[in-house]
């Protein structure tokens, strides 16, 4: 978890191994498009 | 920048900017002649196109631009920045589209443009048959026409509404918080304009792919050139003692939504069954019509196999302080008028009951018809299939619920998926849509699906 919850202001990182499989956002509306665009191209997700 | 005038944020752009304020990669939000618009600038290249999403009004200046696109902050949908056209789901208009240009190192907002020419498919079958009149059925048949396929389409569907925003029927429809015209996808007049015949009400039996005929729930038999399954699922049904009974209720029509709403006019307790998705988010809204509500559910927190143990928990404490109680590791044992039973002996008073464990995709016509499925058809990574005996033809599939496709994607509106609270707490929902496609090898016009595919 990146950021905190409880203040509806954070990512949560889904981890197979080392690779970032899915990420769910709360508050973070561009992070999430970021997130979504680097899991479409195989690239780090930046709060990894 | 230019100052804002009355209701509209930003810089007037027909008045002009200086360029040099905006960024390579950079958008800005304005207006021109009344409309808010979105000004992006690529390289030399500047771009500007309405600044509304067209599916629910989310702000695209707080979006992402990638390449020549921009994606909407609240569901994801995509535009193109050079066209202004919708060209990902949940959003089926297109956006509007202005001439920008550029002199003295300021850049102007001069008009809209006109909407471009239609485009013209290489090659098409005589006619378009879709099975389905879901959220991809719908935008199958608008994306013909939009790419210019002038054949017949007809869209078949067993549900009797013409198709609608199925993901709102849960939630703020069912709330109470949104009016009747929202629901439907398009106007009736729309397939009209369109040429897009529609039979509501009506099944398809079977498929003939030898002969390219599918039979329907009437009788009739109606040809193809090219077959769309976009089938759907339907909900999992309980098989406990009194699920059948009168207050038990399912939720994946716009005539279940409707069917819960009338009775939970008359309800004062109802319990839902299922701590999934639809569960919570039929919970949220019938808190939100004053009911006292109790989830039961087998998981030990609601969400947790899909968002894991730290949502799990927000979503939990969310919905609690909204009044919902939770069952949680607890099974429904029997239901009868007045009350369930659970498996612990607990007995939960209600009048209506709404069972929402899970759904199961419709094959059934698909595997009659000879389709390789395995809880739903099996595509290669193009959503392409082809089954041993009738090799010409090509199988697509959108992959069942195209936002849940890409997990990203299902959870970017933190608000749609409930990690805030259940949508019902907010004013956003999230489309949906599943399909499958068959169509000859020589026809290109699935260009929206291949486009869906890549979500």
């Amino acid at each position: 978890v990146s950021g905190d919850l409880k203040a509806n202001d954070a990512s949560v990182i889904f981890r197979d191994g080392d690779k970032v499989t899915a990420v769910a956002s709360v508050g973070r509306d561009l992070e999430n498009l970021k997130a979504e665009l680097a899991l479409e191209r195989g690239d780090k997700f930046p709060a990894s | 920048m230019a100052e804002s005038s009355g209701e509209l944020e930003g810089p007037d752009f027909a008045k002009g900017c200086k360029l040099d304020e905006l960024g390579d990669g950079k958008m800005v939000l304005g207006h021109a002649f009344g409309e808010a618009i979105l000004v992006a600038r690529q390289g030399d290249r500047l771009f500007a196109i309405g600044a509304t999403c067209t599916h629910y009004g989310g702000p695209l200046a707080k979006g992402l631009m990638v390449d020549c696109t921009v994606r909407c902050p609240w569901h994801h949908a995509r535009f193109d920045l050079r066209t202004g056209e919708a060209i990902a789901a949940p959003a089926l208009s297109d956006n509007s589209c202005w001439k920008i240009e550029t002199r003295d190192k300021r850049f102007f907002v001069t008009g809209k443009l006109d909407k471009k020419p239609l485009r013209k498919p290489k090659s098409s079958p005589a006619s378009v048959v879709i099975v389905g009149g879901g959220a991809a059925g719908n935008a199958a048949a608008e994306m013909l026409r939009r790419e210019g396929y002038d054949g017949p389409v007809t869209m078949i569907s067993a549900d009797e509404f013409l198709p609608y925003d199925r993901p709102n029927i849960s939630k703020d429809y069912l709330a109470g918080m949104a009016p009747e015209e929202w629901i439907p996808l398009r106007p009736t007049d729309f397939y009209r304009e369109q040429k897009i015949e529609t039979l509501t009400n009506t099944s398809v039996t079977e498929i003939d792919v030898k002969s390219k005929h599918v039979t329907l729930s009437t009788g009739q038999s109606l040809g193809y050139g090219a077959l769309l399954l976009a089938t759907g699922a339907e909900p999992v049904r309980t098989k406990i003692p009194g699920g059948d009974l009168l207050h038990v209720c399912y939720l994946r029509t716009l005539a279940d939504s409707r069917r819960i709403i009338e009775r939970s006019k008359r309800a004062k307790r109802a319990v839902v069954i299922g701590a999934s998705f639809i569960g919570l988010e039929v919970a949220a809204s019938l808190r939100q019509r004053k009911l006292e509500v109790a989830i039961v559910g087998k998981e030990s927190l609601p969400l947790e196999k899909v968002l894991g143990r730290e949502l799990g928990n927000l979503i939990r404490q969310t919905h609690e302080a909204h009044g919902v109680k939770f069952h949680l590791g607890r099974t429904p044992a029997a239901i009868q008028e007045g009350h369930v039973q659970l498996d612990d002996g607990t007995i939960l008073d209600c009048d209506l009951v709404v069972v929402g464990i899970g759904v199961r995709p419709n094959t059934v016509l698909a595997e009659k018809a000879g389709i390789a499925t395995d809880n739903a058809v099996l595509v290669n990574e193009f959503l392409d299939q082809h089954p041993g005996n009738f090799r010409r033809r090509r199988y697509c599939t959108l992959a069942g619920p195209a936002r849940r496709s890409n997990p990203c994607g299902t959870l970017g509106s933190s608000r749609a998926s409930g990690a805030d609270g259940g949508a019902q707490y907010s004013r956003r929902t999230r489309a949906v849509c599943g399909a499958a496609i068959l169509l000859e090898q020589s026809f290109r016009c699935a260009h929206s699906l291949r486009r869906t595919r890549q979500r």
